[in-house]
């Protein structure tokens, strides 16, 4: 439905779209005439009585209740925002960057140069709740093993990179799957990837 | 688009509230709730006509509002920006609401008559009986918004109640000028037809 175009003018009025200079011509017309001015004068009438009755703003029935169930709500979504929020964290939910991070506080808390194949790990941190991070020493391998459980899906074959140490540019990690030897699986996500810290040293 | 009330002297800016609660920061957020319950209230319960669902309603734009904070550049003031998310909100139930068949709205659905300490309730200084009539016309004029369709009633919210331009209007809904003001010509055609004799009498 359209406006019918003789009315156009009259909303506009009412509603205050007009310029000023298309304003006065209407207020010219108005003077002329009756029906014109007397619709006008009752469209006006009703915006007042609307006005008049539905206010802007309202009172809100039991307020203090109003407030309280939304701060309820907001408990509950305020560790969910934090875990998906923009923060730096959660590039580490990302499963290369988890492990990374992961080796990166093992190597700064426990593989420090000085220290010997006997290091223990006194703590260990992951960004991502949902992965564990658990280590042991590998007599056999002579290297602190550091296993992470519950990482993200990933193909089987996607290469891990390890990292280098020094200037020797010696690879110190190393990754393999704890099945090595077996037909490599499809997903990552129910093995449990093993980082291996190669412990030769010079 | 609306815009907030300046707030009074000695109080947060809502700039800060809103630095605040998108750091985290859920008692400035609860400021910020309290400042703007009344309006964005007003607002569904003119469209809803039902004091209940207007009420969950509004909770639910806070709650959204909330969620969508992160995202929120503050390029306009804080009450447009939660105006809009309250109008979507309000929308989308109407929406829902007209699949599912419920239908138009009609006189029993306007439960609300007048709520203890709102602006619409009678002022002290009324006399009994005018205070009577007050609350007649509030409820017949209630009971008019309830007959409009959605649409009509939507405009007139925005027209006459926030104050809002054409296109305003027309950016919010979403529709074309043209149709915003057909629908508040059709609007109040029918208000008029509904309160004429009210309003008439009153002047």
């Amino acid at each position: 439905m359209k406006t019918p175009p003789e009315d156009t003018e009259l909303l506009r009025w009412l509603d205050d779209e007009m310029t000023p200079l298309e304003r006065e011509r209407f207020a010219a017309r108005l003077t002329v005439e009756p029906a014109l001015r007397r619709e006008a004068e009752s469209l006006q009438a009703l915006r007042r009585t609307l006005r008049e009755h539905l206010p802007q703003e309202m009172a809100v029935p039991h307020a203090d209740f109003f407030n309280s169930q939304i701060q309820v709500r907001l408990a509950r979504e305020v560790p969910a925002r934090r875990g998906s929020g923009p923060s730096w964290l959660a590039y580490l939910r990302l499963p290369r960057l988890a492990a990374a991070a992961a080796l990166v506080l093992l190597a700064v808390l426990v593989l420090r140069p000085d220290s010997g194949v006997d290091s223990r790990v006194l703590a260990t941190y992951t960004p991502d709740p949902e992965v564990h991070a658990t280590t042991h020493f590998s007599e056999a391998a002579g290297a602190t093993v550091l296993l992470l459980d519950g990482l993200e899906e990933m193909p089987a074959e996607r290469p891990l990179v390890g990292f280098r140490q020094g200037a020797a540019d010696q690879q110190l990690f190393s990754v393999h799957q704890q099945n090595a030897g077996s037909a490599p699986p499809a997903t990552a996500k129910d093995e449990t990837a093993t980082l291996t810290a190669n412990a030769s040293r010079e | 688009m609306p815009v907030s009330s300046a707030p009074e002297p000695g109080e947060v800016p809502d700039h800060d509230l809103v630095r605040r609660s998108q750091a985290g920061d859920s008692r400035a957020f609860d400021l910020l709730v309290t400042r703007y319950r009344g309006r964005i209230y007003a607002m569904t319960y003119h469209m809803i006509q039902n004091e209940t669902e207007a009420w969950d309603l509004a909770q639910e734009a806070f709650i959204k509002a909330w969620r969508a904070l992160p995202r929120f550049k503050m390029d306009s003031a804080f009450y447009t920006w939660l105006y809009r998310i309250a109008h979507n909100v309000t929308y989308d139930w109407l929406r829902k609401k007209r699949i599912q068949g419920e239908g138009e709205f009609d006189d029993e659905r306007t439960e609300h008559r007048v709520a203890a300490g709102a602006e619409t309730a009678p002022r002290g200084a009324d006399a009994p009986d005018e205070a009577l009539r007050n609350a007649e016309l509030g409820g017949r004029i209630r009971a008019a918004m309830g007959q409009l369709s959605e649409d009509h009633r939507q405009v007139i919210v925005m027209r006459e109640i926030e104050g809002l331009s054409y296109e305003e209007i027309a950016a919010a809904v979403p529709c074309s000028l043209g149709t915003v003001m057909s629908r508040l010509f059709y609007a109040r055609k029918k208000l008029q037809e509904l309160l004429k004799d009210t309003y008439e009498n009153a002047a």
